[in-house]
């Protein structure tokens, strides 16, 4: 199970890079509707529409990433007072809770994604894409983030259950500062 | 129902659950038990539309723009520069951070990153010149937090989507604010090192020829503010368009100073979308909670509660101040200015006060928040560079700004002039 969970965290590493890029992307768009609309007075590019869409599409798919990366935040007022057995165990209760809230947030994101799909929803706009495209690349991304915390709540309980808290503790624990530091683009790069 | 909600608040958020979590499960069960009407079934709805929403587009511009220039290596050149051009006043490389940061708050929207860059450039410096730890350290986790309150600012951008306030406005509001704040904090530096001169050895003058070579390396930073802040009150973008503008601009740096590679935009990407899509989760959940909260009517509740409670508007905005002070020592400040600004802003608005005005108030009480202990993430960020020593130095190095930020909501309150006088001259000039 360990490497599948790995395999996991590598796919979600590809999404953000996906997203980023799209980010870029957009950035390079939006720059040149800005730089066109001042000389000429005219906007060809649609930025405004696919940055938005690129938004929400990198939002979506680095959900995921955020959640291995531990980006995500916890109140760790308790959390830090306890022992590690009992950390552990809050880890796989807060994994359990985000698991249940993606699923239910997927379900009814699924429930919109596919009304605008069955009444073929287009984006009110020029280029009138047919909505279900970003919004469904938006829901996949959602939709391995509910799996990928489900995942990882299985694996920490059956982990806990088998009295390996420190191996659940491991994976689903929150980030040192060290982490939070390197990951805020800092520390030991710059140097 | 305003108990029940706040006790399944605490109950949640103090077993650690993912705060993005705690929001959505008070906003399922609020709907489940108390509304007739199935108000879950909004939430795909109000998940894109917060995910697409044109304003927020800026979050992610100005995290890449940042990580993009944090890799460009403008930082060590930039507290250079300004080291030849403040580092002979009283209190030295002090005053260097407190430059630094400002002008790195000035091109990027996060404090941890502030204080994390200036405090890796200048902390080893602490120990070799024989700096007083507690106030040398206090500089830079203080002066980090001005990150957030001088523009561009991520949390303006956050604020004024959720409080439906124009964050170009909030940036010109803030402006003056966040340099005043600046200035207090070197004024304060000045005056501890006149009385106790062991505070800080003095710097060596650097000559004019020096500081003018100096200033080559302050450009980069001061030409991206320009780009970003400018383009906006020149006309020419929205403050969205304005955050693509920066990225591109701090892109044209990483190629100019040699320093583009695959490594490095994927690196950029990976924390661009990390940050993203964490503070994304909590927005969305707090939207839909704030969806549920004003169908339900609990907004107008709340905001009808306090005017019931006839206290004149200044003793409420008092209590609103310090309310979040000590929220704020307790709670991550991210997460207390998502969550409670659908809730704050009506009321305030109520009272009368400019929801620009509060914008800035807001984001100063945040800037308190992280360097007040014991959860203060400026403090833990320093203490982490630092790498040895005891914490209480960080902490009570950082005590002192807190009253000096304290002192300038109280300034603000008194003065509102301050935050809105250039919004005012803006609008004015725009006709």
């Amino acid at each position: 199970m360990k490497s599948l969970l790995e395999w996991c965290s590598g796919v979600s590493r590809w999404l953000a890079w996906v997203g980023g890029a799209a980010l870029l992307l957009s950035a390079g768009l939006i720059s040149l509707d800005v730089v066109f609309r001042t000389l000429w007075k005219v906007t060809y590019f649609e930025s405004f529409e696919l940055s938005t869409y690129a938004f929400a599409i990198a939002t979506a798919m680095g959900m995921s990433y955020a959640m291995v990366s531990r980006a995500h935040i916890r109140i760790e007022l308790l959390y830090t007072a306890l022992s590690e057995r009992w950390r552990a165990w809050l880890d796989v209760w807060s994994y359990v809770g985000l698991s249940v809230v993606s699923v239910v947030m997927v379900y009814w994101c699924a429930h919109t994604v596919l009304s605008n799909w069955q009444s073929g929803a287009r984006s009110n706009s020029s280029l009138s894409i047919p909505l279900v495209w970003p919004q469904g690349i938006w829901l996949l991304g959602l939709a391995w983030l509910a799996l990928l915390s489900t995942l990882y709540a299985v694996y920490g309980l059956i982990r806990c259950l088998r009295g390996r808290t420190a191996d659940a503790h491991r994976l689903l624990g929150t980030a040192s500062l060290q982490e939070e530091i390197q990951a805020a683009g800092s520390g030991q790069e710059l140097r | 129902m305003l108990s029940i909600t706040l006790i399944l608040l605490l109950v949640l958020a103090g077993s650690s659950l993912f705060v993005a979590a705690v929001l959505g499960v008070l906003g399922f069960s609020l709907a489940t038990f108390f509304s007739p009407l199935p108000l879950v079934r909004g939430l795909g709805e109000v998940a894109w539309s917060s995910t697409s929403d044109f304003i927020l587009v800026a979050v992610p511009m100005f995290i890449l723009m940042g990580e993009l220039l944090l890799r460009s290596g403008v930082t060590d050149a930039m507290y250079e520069g300004l080291d030849r051009w403040v580092g002979h006043i009283p209190g030295g490389l002090m005053h260097t951070n407190i430059a630094a940061s400002a002008m790195f708050a000035a091109t990027s929207g996060s404090s941890i990153a502030t204080a994390a860059t200036i405090g890796t450039v200048s902390i080893p410096n602490m120990d070799r010149y024989g700096y007083d730890r507690g106030m040398f350290l206090g500089t830079i986790a203080a002066g980090g937090t001005l990150g957030i309150l001088i523009p561009p600012s991520i949390n303006m951008v956050l604020y004024g989507a959720m409080s439906e306030t124009a964050v170009g406005d909030l940036y010109l509001a803030a402006l003056i604010p966040g340099v005043m704040l600046a200035i207090v904090f070197s004024i304060y530096v000045y005056l501890r090192c006149i009385i106790n001169p062991a505070l800080a050895p003095r710097g060596n003058v650097s000559t004019w020829s020096q500081r003018l070579q100096g200033l080559v390396h302050l450009l980069p930073p001061l030409m991206l503010f320009l780009l970003v802040v400018g383009s906006i009150y020149a006309g020419l973008a929205t403050a969205t368009e304005a955050s693509a503008l920066g990225v591109m601009g701090a892109l044209m740096l990483v190629i100019t100073r040699r320093r583009m590679s695959l490594q490095l935009l994927l690196r950029s990407f990976e924390g661009t979308v990390r940050t993203t899509s964490m503070v994304m989760a909590i927005v969305i959940a707090a939207y839909f909670l704030n969806f549920v909260l004003s169908t339900l009517g609990l907004t107008d509740a709340a905001v009808k509660w306090v005017g019931q409670l006839g206290w004149a508007p200044l003793a409420v905005m008092i209590s609103i101040v310090v309310l979040y002070i000590f929220l704020g020592c307790f709670v991550e400040s991210l997460t207390l200015m998502i969550a409670t600004t659908p809730i704050v802003v009506p009321i305030i608005k109520q009272l009368g006060y400019s929801p620009v005005w509060f914008g800035v108030v807001f984001v100063i009480l945040i800037e308190t928040a992280l360097i007040t202990p014991p959860i203060g993430m400026n403090l833990f960020v320093v203490q982490s560079v630092r790498k040895e020593g005891p914490f209480r130095d960080v902490v009570m190095g950082s005590l002192p700004y807190v009253v000096l930020m304290f002192l300038l909501i109280v300034g603000l309150i008194a003065f509102p002039e301050l935050a809105l006088w250039l919004p005012s001259v803006y609008a004015e000039s725009r006709g």
